[in-house]
């Protein structure tokens, strides 16, 4: 019981810490969207290196991420949201330098919500 | 001890060594942090060698498996709070890598992830059936060591070595934000974690049962422990330097599982990303069937039926039964679609609160002149496993708040 008593502040002190700020949220989503872009640019950039189905995949399962992430953020109301949506959301087939752009613009973000 | 049994012991430890949890945290730790997290690894690594040369070295001298020991010496109450604590980690660790095993193969063959994730536990629970406990252990431990490629693509890069041997060095990065700095702390707990997974040494005493070690089986408990774990920790320092190179500067902090594989496949060619792909295959699939019966073995000792894979299925039912339902469980939790780097997160927090009540028992045992004899835990081995002890619970303790404040250290 005394255990429960003590933990009880705690949770809810980690809770309101952790859970509903906006800007973390974004600060999490704009991390998430800077790396999956990187990580698309760089199978496209070495996709004579690696095999077909591999690449093919990964670029799928990189696009369903970042589209799910875009709607995301789309439901958001963190103060940077609206733009995370924007920059997540690609054209069909973006080229290395779209994204390389999209993930710089990711970083920005990011570091804009962690200087405030 | 015969040398051959010895060595492949030893290989079998380090192509055991890494699973899924490694894959994804010591690779995202590498990208943000660069190599200050190197020694993170080392120390947890010394942590497992020294909590599973204890747990071999109970298994060949007082016979016990380490749950039994644990209703014995926690109470019913405390011992039962470990077994669920334990059987709620392990099932998530083995959906994780059944999750991850699926995936790698829906990336190199294109066939649907949910057939592949039924597949593979088909495949599991028809190598547990058939196969011998050794060569369960070996067969995928053996396999496991295709990890390799990891090793011989970092020597291919050319990395700044003085830089790496830096990283060996304890310390938290200079210039990092109070939030970094709490994401680097949640690293450095989750890779203790990690590496120190409490299925590792329910496993590794329970297989010492299995193969009926006694005292003169203690050299190679100790040579498997601290070489094959060694060895194997090469490999998950190998990926961090990987990931410090190629990702970091790109500013990739691995989202997707598969990324991993490509530490291999950037230096190495499709060579290299295609053995990346079966080594990785291989380790995911020996933590699953290691998970698995980690699971079984845990609550047939401690409701004290018959165990053992030694045994044929007819003889220890209920242990039978209880694989079958971990790997029934951790599949549907894999088709339920939840993301298996997501299940490794849950899976290294759930891990770590275990792993000081799972230790507390073991350490007592191995100490205690009554069952271990003259074997018990010298001045060395004490201060080791105490001071690990130490450094655990206070993982364990920061471990959920670190989780929460850092979204799992994404923010």
């Amino acid at each position: 019981m005394r255990a429960s008593r003590l933990l009880c502040p705690i949770l809810a002190l980690l809770a309101t810490g952790c859970g509903g700020s906006g800007a973390k949220a974004d600060l999490e989503m704009a991390g998430s969207a800077r790396s999956l872009a990187a990580e698309w640019a760089i199978l496209l950039e070495s996709r004579p290196s690696l095999t077909d189905t591999y690449s093919v995949r990964m670029r799928e399962e990189a696009a369903q991420k970042l589209s799910s992430l875009a709607a995301r953020a789309r439901r958001s109301d963190g103060p940077a949201s609206l733009e995370i949506a924007d920059l997540a959301t690609l054209p069909p087939d973006p080229s290395p330098a779209t994204l390389h752009e999209r993930a710089a613009r990711a970083q920005a973000i990011e570091d804009r919500l962690e200087t405030r | 001890m015969k040398p051959a049994e010895l060595a492949l012991g030893i290989l079998t430890a380090v192509g055991g060594f890494v699973d899924v949890s490694e894959l994804v945290f010591v690779s995202q730790a590498g990208s943000q942090f660069g190599y200050s997290l190197i020694w993170v690894i080392v120390i947890a690594t010394i942590g497992i060698m020294v909590f599973g040369e204890m747990s071999g070295r109970v298994a060949a001298i007082a016979k016990q498996p380490l749950f039994n020991l644990m209703r014995h010496r926690l109470g019913l109450k405390w011992g039962l709070v470990t077994l669920i604590a334990s059987l709620i980690s392990n099932t998530i660790t083995c959906a994780a890598e059944i999750g991850g095993v699926a995936l790698l193969l829906h990336l190199f063959t294109g066939l649907p992830i949910r057939l592949m994730a039924v597949a593979v536990t088909l495949v599991f629970l028809a190598s547990i059936w058939v196969l011998p406990f050794k060569w369960i252990e070996r067969a995928y431990g053996l396999l496991g060591l295709f990890m390799l490629v990891f090793g011989a693509a970092l020597i291919v890069l050319h990395p700044p070595w003085s830089q790496i041997a830096s990283g060996l060095v304890p310390q938290i990065p200079p210039g990092l934000s109070p939030n970094d700095r709490l994401i680097f702390a949640y690293f450095a707990v989750a890779i203790v974690s990690a590496v120190m997974f409490p299925y590792e040494t329910y496993f590794y005493s329970s297989g010492g049962i299995e193969d009926e070690w006694g005292e003169k089986d203690l050299s190679t408990n100790r040579w498997t422990v601290t070489v094959g774990f060694g060895l194997g920790s090469l490999l998950a320092i190998s990926l961090l330097c990987l990931s410090a190179q190629l990702f970091g500067p790109s500013g990739i902090s691995p989202e997707m599982l598969g990324t991993v594989a490509l530490e291999a496949g950037l230096p190495l060619g499709s060579v290299g990303l295609l053995l990346a792909f079966l080594g990785m295959l291989f380790a995911l699939s020996g933590a699953a069937i290691e998970t698995c019966l980690a699971n079984a073995y845990t609550i047939s000792q401690f409701f004290g039926w018959r165990w053992g894979r030694h045994r044929p299925p007819h003889e220890a039912p209920r242990f039978t039964l209880c694989w079958i339902a971990v790997f029934a469980i951790a599949l549907i939790i894999v088709l339920t679609g939840v993301e298996p780097i997501s299940l490794a997160e849950y899976a290294v927090v759930t891990s770590i609160l275990v792993l000081p009540l799972s230790y507390l028992p073991l350490l007592l045992l191995a100490g205690d002149r009554k069952f271990m004899r003259k074997h018990a835990n010298g001045m060395i081995a004490k201060t080791l496993g105490w001071g690990f002890y130490a450094l655990i619970v206070v993982a364990a303790l920061a471990a959920l708040p670190l989780f929460l404040l850092t979204s799992g250290g994404k923010a």
